[in-house]
């Protein structure tokens, strides 16, 4: 039996995803192993320094911490691929239970800041370049540039200063207050300034991007003869222009999902949002082992896919690339 | 029968860093309907710049400094971009030189073809839509258009992309043509059959053509009149057998002398020496005169006037004057001569 | 002109794969010699081959199956290509189409010449790479002042002989020049046209001219060669080939050369060529002397 080319390409693209999940998986290993630190600090707190030398070593066998790294990294694996990626040593829970928890905050974060993101740009991109060289592209071209410069962290505490601070209008950290965790309105008090950072950081870059874009495609011969043929603007930029340039930027949104990704764990950080950011953070400086792993291969998934998602796309843009034969040749 | 359209002593500029280009210096000219013009002259020369000062189609940082653009008497100079967009496809159309560029490489032949037809016919239905994408392709010699209107500019051929423009420029039916180097890019086979294609699309539509061109050997299929441009301005304008077999401007003569078919049998190809002067500080006097054998003193100082020769023929050279030494001209009475 | 040969193409396959499977030919099975001091014109239309002829020549491609022979050197052998790459790369120069491209836009019109020079380590004849340059300069009609300049500061003409300037500097004994007249206006080929022709004649280069235009052609070179879909359809001396043309296809692009004759012109007619699909594939006959035509 012959097998489709089809299933050949994507059997070719699954194994090199789990190929990279699996290389991840050692550097990351390996990397947590060598970091300096005490991964016991984490699961027994401050009763570690009264530990005496016995005690300590028991502790470590009990977490298997003395077994030499391949043997360590092969126990792990073996836990991992029937589904036990082990326990959190500071939560003492099973790590997919912490995260489970933890990861719907992020997702709303990251979710609606990176729609908001991609829309905004879009159509702060398409204004530009729509009065290319006006008042409005160059303010906006200004102020973007120093916006995309400022860094998240002293952003995100400015804004706290004076909203949270000065002004009490809003809370400065956290997902909702207490015992109010089924709130919308709470939530989403709670999300405005999280969202406000992340947006303004990235915003701009990405509407930039899409202003080039679009005025590259203006500047093509083809919108001549479009306007020739008695289009007016706004249909050569929106049937021909726009239409040209959106592929190329869903691939690099595709991309740049980690990006904005990132730009969340480092923000929620700051603003103590319970999201997988702060776990990130917090797993990785107590040397929480098994969390740092499961929390790094999840966003490493996260990054391989989207640049899957990102190639497919690509290949889907162009109708050159679509079909396989050279094309036509005609003679008359 | 009156000018279709009347272009009268009009002056483009564009800015440019160093300062001002004056790439069209006061250019009258008239095209009567279903006739087809012939502008020729070398890059830089200011035809191309001419067609789409007419259609409005100039980058922002051009501007037509003074004269006026007639079309059935009526003034379009002043015309903004929403009065323009109306007269764009049904007035006039454009085909451009390089069909590698000019077609929407994201979107099939046949939609940007019917996107003009749409423009003119809002109305149509689907099936209606298809059946006149399918008669425009037909009319510009694309065969099996059924099949091919489906297909991506890539699918195409040169020759074939070149006559998708040209669907794509007639489906409004236009009064005039505007075609800009249409066969430059193409190789000498399909430049042929495209010229038959411009001509037998005017003989059946009657659509008066200018066609924008630097090679002065493929004009004489096609044109009924020809008018020569260097440096902005036209120097000499005639029918084609005016221009061909009694050429009277010294630019003329060189620009057909450099044709190989005119210099068979000798050593060199005569061509025109030096470059075209800059636009930018236009010289004194008449611009040719420093690449001209016969320059006369006085083409140093004042440009020469539009001597007329006969009803249709006019040239620009001091050679004209009646106070001029008398020159023989090198060239002329085409390949009997 | 003496006959020897200078380079000698011999059974050129070159194809471009697709895919796996799918291959298109752009050269099949092509042979033809070129002597010292000749100028041999390859015409067909885009698409024919021509230009993968030119790469092969020059070593850009690696052939799929044929002989190269430069002096009777096999090009495409890698030892004998390694033994003589010095001699290879400095006595044969290629020619573009569009300069625009292949000069690079941010180096300055001196260094451009000057850089195979630099790159071979010649030491240049006339003291410095900068008196070169201003040499060859001067020689190919360009104003010294340019020496400076960068390529988008330059027109197309004086693009194209910067990049003519650039092939000369290193003396070569074969100029291979892709369609370099293409993309210039007709009163600016002229010149360049001229150009070669007097390196010809005065210094006794050998050019592979490919091109399309055959009026061009017709004045420049000494033989031609008329390539029609990967394969050579006619090979003659240039007045035997334009006065009694033999193949379909060469009469019918003989029949497309415009004549600036308004009169003439519009009588002319354009004699269509459609290969007979399955037709069987020619090899080229000798018919007259030096007149090869497929049969």
């Amino acid at each position: 039996m012959t097998i489709s080319r089809g299933a050949v390409y994507w059997g070719k693209k699954l194994l090199l995803f789990l190929l990279s999940v699996l290389l991840l998986s050692v550097a990351v290993f390996c990397v947590s192993r060598w970091a300096p630190g005490d991964p016991l600090v984490s699961y027994y707190g401050d009763r570690v320094e009264k530990m005496s030398p016995e005690e300590r070593a028991w502790a470590e066998d009990q977490l298997g911490l003395n077994d030499p790294l391949p043997v360590q990294y092969v126990r792990w694996l073996t836990g991992a691929l029937q589904g036990d990626f082990g326990i959190s040593y500071k939560y003492k829970m099973d790590v997919v239970e912490v995260i489970g928890s933890r990861i719907g905050n992020t997702l709303i974060l990251g979710g609606i800041g990176f729609l908001l993101i991609f829309t905004l740009a879009l159509l702060l991109g398409i204004l530009c370049a729509w009065r290319e060289d006006g008042l409005l592209d160059r303010i906006l071209c200004k102020v973007g540039t120093v916006t995309s410069c400022i860094p998240e962290f002293w952003l995100s505490l400015v804004l706290i200063l004076i909203f949270a601070v000065w002004l009490r209008w809003l809370p400065s950290s956290g997902a909702y207050s207490i015992g109010k965790s089924g709130d919308l309105s709470d939530r989403a008090v709670h999300l405005i300034l999280p969202l406000t950072v992340v947006v303004i950081n990235h915003l701009w870059y990405y509407a930039y991007m899409i202003r080039n874009r679009i005025l590259e495609e203006v500047r093509a011969d083809y919108v001549l003869l479009a306007r020739a043929k008695g289009l007016g603007k706004g249909s050569v930029l929106f049937r021909h222009c726009l239409r040209n340039a959106i592929p190329s930027y869903l691939s690099i949104m595709a991309i740049s999902l980690p990006h904005v990704l990132g730009g969340t764990y480092i923000v929620e950080t700051v603003f103590s949002y319970p999201g997988i950011g702060t776990l990130s953070y917090e797993s990785a400086r107590y040397q929480d082992y098994n969390l740092l792993m499961l929390l790094c291969l999840l966003t490493g998934v996260v990054v391989i896919l989207c640049n899957m998602a990102a190639q497919a796309i690509n290949e889907r843009i162009d109708p050159r690339m679509r079909s396989g034969e050279t094309g036509e040749v005609t003679r008359r | 029968m009156g000018a279709l359209l009347e272009v009268k002593n009009l002056s483009v500029r564009f800015d440019a860093r160093a300062g001002e280009v004056q790439a069209v210096r006061g250019v009258s000219f008239s095209l009567a309907a279903g006739e087809v013009l012939a502008v020729v002259g070398e890059s830089g020369c200011g035809k191309s710049v001419l067609c789409k000062a007419i259609m409005k189609l100039l980058p922002p940082t051009a501007r037509i400094t003074s004269g006026s653009i007639l079309v059935n008497g009526a003034d379009i100079t002043a015309y903004r971009e929403r009065d323009m967009r109306r007269l764009r496809g049904k007035l006039f159309s454009m085909v451009f030189q390089d069909p590698m560029t000019s077609l929407n490489p994201t979107m099939t032949i046949g939609a940007q073809i019917g996107e003009a037809v749409r423009l003119h016919h809002p109305r149509l239905s689907r099936g209606e839509l298809r059946s006149r994408v399918e008669e425009l392709m037909t009319l510009v010699g694309i065969d099996r258009p059924r099949e091919r209107m489906d297909l991506y500019p890539c699918h195409f051929s040169g020759g074939m992309r070149q006559r998708a423009v040209m669907a794509i420029a007639l489906a409004g039916e236009p009064s005039i043509l505007f075609a800009d180097e249409p066969t430059t890019a193409l190789d000498v086979t399909i430049q042929s059959q495209i010229l038959d294609l411009l001509r037998e699309v005017q003989q059946k539509l009657g659509t008066a053509t200018v066609f924008v061109t630097h090679d002065l050997g493929v004009v004489a299929r096609v044109a009924d009149r020809v008018a020569v441009m260097y440096a902005g301005k036209i120097v000499e304008t005639g029918t084609a057998e005016e221009i061909f077999y009694d050429p009277r401007h010294p630019y003329t003569w060189g620009l057909l002398q450099s044709l190989p078919a005119l210099s068979r049998g000798r050593d060199t190809l005569r061509a025109i020496p030096g470059m075209p002067p800059s636009l930018e500080n236009p010289p004194r006097g008449d611009a040719f005169a420093c690449r001209n054998p016969y320059a006369l003193a006085i083409d140093y100082e004042e440009e020469p006037p539009m001597f007329r020769l006969s009803d249709t023929h006019y040239a620009a050279t001091w050679l004209l004057d009646p106070r001029a030494p008398e020159v023989i001209p090198p060239i002329g009475g085409g390949l009997h001569g | 002109m003496d006959n020897e040969i200078l380079l000698d193409v011999q059974h050129l396959t070159h194809f471009f794969p697709i895919t796996k499977k799918i291959a298109v030919k752009a050269v099949d099975d092509l042979s033809f010699q070129l002597r010292r001091g000749e100028i041999f014109g390859l015409v067909g239309e885009s698409g024919s081959g021509k230009s993968t002829v030119a790469r092969c020549v020059m070593n850009l491609y690696r052939p799929q199956a044929g002989r190269i022979l430069y002096k009777g050197i096999d090009t495409c052998d890698r030892r004998a290509f390694r033994k003589n790459r010095r001699m290879l790369q400095t006595t044969r120069q290629l020619i573009f189409q569009d300069s625009a491209s292949s000069l690079n836009q941010r180096m300055r019109v001196c260094d451009i010449i000057a850089e195979p020079m630099r790159i071979q380590h010649i030491t240049p004849p006339r003291g410095t790479h900068r008196a070169e340059a201003a040499f060859q300069m001067h020689y190919v009609g360009l104003d010294p002042s340019f020496l400076d300049r960068y390529p988008p500061e330059l027109s197309g003409g004086q693009r194209q002989r910067v990049a003519i300037a650039r092939a000369l500097a290193m003396e070569p004994e074969l100029l291979v020049a892709d369609e370099p007249i293409a993309s210039l206006d007709v009163s600016i080929q002229a010149q360049i046209v001229n150009l070669f022709k007097h390196l010809q004649q005065e210094h006794g280069f050998s050019f592979l001219f490919i091109a399309h235009d055959l009026a061009m052609v017709e004045f420049l070179c000494d033989r031609v060669g008329v390539m029609y879909h990967g394969r050579l359809l006619e090979v003659a001396p240039t007045e035997e080939l334009f006065q009694h043309p033999l193949h379909p296809y060469t009469k019918s692009l003989l029949s497309a050369i415009p004549i600036p004759d308004p009169v003439r012109e519009r009588a002319r007619k354009l004699i269509p060529y459609e290969e007979e699909p399955g037709a069987p594939r020619g090899t080229l006959r000798e018919v007259s002397p030096d007149h090869f035509v497929a049969e």
